[in-house]
C-alpha cells in the first residue's frame, strides 16, 4: 500500500507542475525570442513585434479551442474590439496622453469581455455547442464588421481611423522598436507561462473533461456551462489585449482588424501549430508567417491560393492539426503493429 | 429514528416524450444506506427514471425530494454537489484521460488520497492508474466510472446496468462488493441479469410500459404472477 501511497503522491503532484515538453518549449522559444533583437534590425523588429501579437492572439483562440474542442469563428471580433477600443479611446476623447493607452487598453478589453460574455452567455447556457456554436460565432464577425464599417462616425467606416499613439504608461512610451518589441514580448510571457500552469493543473482536466462528455462532468458537480463561459470570455479578453497593443504600434486601425479573414487566419495559426499545445499557437502563427512572407515573394497570388487550399485541407482532412494528424497516424500504425504480433 | 425518514423520496414522477409516456407516476421512497433494485424489460423507463433523480432530463410532473430538500428542476451539477452520484448505462468516462485523471477529476479537490487509494484497489484499477481511459476494456470502463462516482462520497449511488458486459466472474463480484455497501450509502441498480438480482436479495421494484408494477423483497416479486407473465412476454 505505500509503494501505490508514494506512486499516488507523484502523480498528484506532477498532473499540476509537470514539466511537460510543451514546457520546455515555451521556455525555449521565450529565450530565444528575448535575443533576437541583438541580431535583428529594427525594421525586421518591428515585423517580429506583430508576429508576438498575433501569437497572443493565436494563443486566446487555443485557451479556449484547444481546450474545450468547441471552435469559435468569432475571435476577431474580440481582437477588433480591443484594436477599436484603444483607438476610439485614445483618438476621439482628449484623454490626457499620460494615461490615454491605460484607458484604451481597459476600453477595449472591458469591451470584449461584455461581448464575450452576453454573446457566451446566451449561447452557451442556450446549449449552443460544436458546429452551432462556430456558425454562431462566425455571424458575431459578420454583425461587427458591419458595425465597424457602418458606424463611421465613432469608427471611420472603411477608412479606419489613424493617429493611435505608441503604447506609453507611466510617463514612458514604446515608441521605438526595441521598446515596443520588448513589451510584447514580456505581455506575450507572462500569458503564455500563466496560461501553461493553469491549464496543466486542475482546471485543465476538468476542461479536457467537459470536452470528452460534459453531461458526465455535469452528473460529477461541475457547473459546465459556467466554466466554458468564464473560459471563453478570458480567451476574448486576451484576443482583444493583442488588438489593443497591436493598433499602438501600427498607429491605425481598420475594419479588416474585425473581420472573417483574420478569425479564419488565427484558426490556421493555432491549426499549424496544433491546437491544445498552446505554445504550438505562437509556434504556428511565427511559421505561417514566414511562410507568407516567402510565397508572397515569389508572386502575390499565390499566397491566398496557398492558404486557402490548405484550410480547406485542415477541415477535410486533419481537423485537429497537421501535428495531431501526424501524430494519429504514427499510433495508430503502432497499434496495428502490436496487433499483428 | 433517523433510519426512518427516507433519504429519496419520489412523488407521481412522470416523463413523456412528445405523447410517449416513458415514465407514469412513479411514487417510491428509499431508506438511508439501503440497497435497491429496479428491473423491468427493455423500454420500461429505468434510465429514463435514473434521468430524472440526477438531474440529465427534467420531470414532466410530480416531485423528487433528497431529504428534505426538492430537487427536481435542479440542475445536475447541483443534484451532484448535494451527494447523488451516478453511473451511466453506457459506460461514461473521460476517454481522453487517464485512469488517475479521471480520479483526480471526479474526486473533491482536496480529497485525502488514502480514501483514493482504497476506492482504487476496489475498483481493482491500481495496475492501470496511467492508462488512457479510452484503452480500456469495457469491463474496466464500468469499473471506473463506479469508481469515479465512489470518490464523490455520495450518499447516494445510482447505477445504470453495472455488470452490462462483465463475465459471470466478475458479476458476482459486483454483486458482493454492492451489498458490502449496505449501511454505508444508499444504492438503486438497475440491473437485467436476473441471477445476478437473485444474488443482490435487495428491495426491488419492477417498471413495466413506465409504470411500478411490483415492488418489495426480491423473493416476493420472483414469485409475483404478472411479474412472470411481463418477463415471460405474455403481457
Ligand atoms: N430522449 C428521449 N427521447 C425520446 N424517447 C426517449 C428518450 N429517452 C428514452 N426514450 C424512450 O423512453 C422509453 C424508456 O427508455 P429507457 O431508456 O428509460 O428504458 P430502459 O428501461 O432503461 O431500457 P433498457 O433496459 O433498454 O435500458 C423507451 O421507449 C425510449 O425509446
Ligand atoms: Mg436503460
Amino acid at each position: 500500500m505505500t509503494q501505490l501511497s508514494s506512486l499516488l503522491a507523484a502523480n498528484k503532484t506532477a498532473s499540476g507542475l509537470r514539466f511537460r515538453p510543451a514546457t520546455l518549449i515555451a521556455i525555449l522559444l521565450i529565450l530565444i525570442m528575448s535575443v533576437v533583437p541583438l541580431f535583428s534590425n529594427a525594421y525586421d523588429l518591428t515585423n517580429y513585434r506583430d508576429v508576438l501579437l498575433f501569437g497572443l492572439f493565436a494563443l486566446s483562440l487555443d485557451i479556449f479551442w484547444g481546450r474545450t474542442g468547441i471552435l469559435s469563428f468569432g475571435h476577431a471580433t474580440f481582437f477588433g474590439l480591443g484594436a477599436y477600443g484603444m483607438a476610439v479611446s485614445s483618438i476621439h476623447f482628449g484623454i490626457d496622453p499620460s494615461y490615454v493607452s491605460i484607458v484604451g487598453l481597459l476600453v477595449g478589453i472591458g469591451l470584449a469581455a461584455v461581448v464575450a460574455a452576453l454573446v457566451g452567455y446566451f449561447i452557451l447556457y442556450g446549449g449552443v455547442r460544436g458546429d452551432h456554436f462556430t456558425i454562431v460565432t462566425l455571424a458575431l464577425t459578420i454583425v461587427a464588421n458591419h458595425i465597424a464599417i457602418g458606424w463611421s462616425k465613432v469608427t471611420g467606416g472603411d477608412s479606419g481611423l489613424i493617429g493611435i499613439p505608441p503604447f506609453s504608461i507611466f510617463g514612458f512610451s514604446f515608441y521605438d522598436p526595441m521598446a515596443s518589441y520588448y513589451l510584447a514580448l514580456i505581455v506575450l510571457a507572462i500569458c503564455l507561462f500563466s496560461a501553461i500552469w493553469i491549464l496543466n493543473g486542475r482546471l485543465g482536466l476538468i476542461l479536457s473533461a467537459i470536452r470528452d462528455d460534459e453531461v458526465k462532468a455535469k452528473t460529477l458537480g461541475y457547473d459546465t456551462k459556467l466554466i466554458l463561459l468564464i473560459t471563453f470570455v478570458v480567451s476574448a479578453m486576451l484576443a482583444s489585449l493583442a488588438g489593443a497593443l497591436y493598433v499602438t504600434n501600427t498607429g491605425f486601425v481598420a475594419p479588416d482588424m474585425i473581420a472573417l479573414l483574420l478569425s479564419t487566419e488565427v484558426i490556421i495559426w493555432v491549426a499549424v501549430g496544433g491546437s491544445g499545445t498552446l505554445v504550438g499557437a505562437v509556434i504556428g502563427t511565427a511559421i505561417v508567417w514566414w511562410l507568407q512572407q516567402k510565397i508572397s515573394s515569389i508572386s502575390v497570388t499565390a499566397w491566398p491560393i496557398a492558404i486557402g487550399s490548405f484550410f480547406i485541407m485542415l477541415v477535410l482532412f486533419f481537423p485537429r492539426g497537421p501535428g495531431a494528424f501526424v501524430l494519429e497516424k504514427v499510433k495508430a500504425f503502432q497499434k496495428s503493429r502490436e496487433g499483428n504480433k | 429514528m433517523t433510519s426512518n425518514i427516507p433519504i429519496l423520496t419520489l412523488n407521481n414522477v412522470s416523463r413523456t416524450f412528445g405523447t410517449f409516456k416513458a415514465v407514469t407516476d412513479v411514487s417510491e421512497t428509499f431508506g438511508p444506506d439501503e440497497l435497491n433494485c429496479i428491473i423491468g424489460p427493455n423500454g420500461a423507463g429505468k434510465s429514463t427514471l435514473l434521468n430524472m433523480i440526477c438531474g440529465t432530463l427534467p420531470v414532466s410532473s410530480g416531485s423528487i425530494s433528497f431529504g428534505e430538500t426538492a430537487i427536481h428542476g435542479l440542475s445536475g451539477d447541483k443534484i451532484a454537489r448535494l451527494g447523488i452520484a451516478r453511473k451511466f448505462q453506457v459506460p461514461s468516462v473521460f476517454e481522453s484521460l487517464t485512469v488517475f485523471e479521471n480520479f483526480q477529476v471526479s474526486a473533491p479537490a482536496n480529497s485525502d488520497l488514502a480514501i483514493l487509494e482504497e476506492i482504487l484497489s476496489t475498483v481493482n484499477l491500481v495496475e492501470d492508474l496511467d492508462v488512457t481511459a479510452s484503452d480500456l476494456p469495457h469491463g474496466k470502463k464500468q469499473w471506473l466510472e463506479i469508481g469515479m462516482a465512489l470518490t464523490m462520497q455520495p450518499k447516494v449511488l445510482l447505477l445504470d446496468e453495472p455488470t452490462a458486459g462483465l463475465s459471470a466472474d466478475e458479476t458476482s463480484a459486483t454483486a458482493k462488493f454492492l451489498r458490502g455497501l449496505v449501511g454505508k450509502v444508499t444504492v438503486v441498480v438497475i440491473e437485467h441479469d436476473m441471477a445476478f438480482v437473485r444474488e443482490l436479495g435487495a428491495r426491488t421494484i419492477v417498471l413495466h410500459h413506465g409504470e411500478v408494477i411490483a415492488s418489495g423483497p426480491f423473493s416476493e416479486i420472483e414469485n409475483n404472477e404478472f411479474v412472470r407473465d411481463v418477463y415471460l412476454g405474455r403481457r
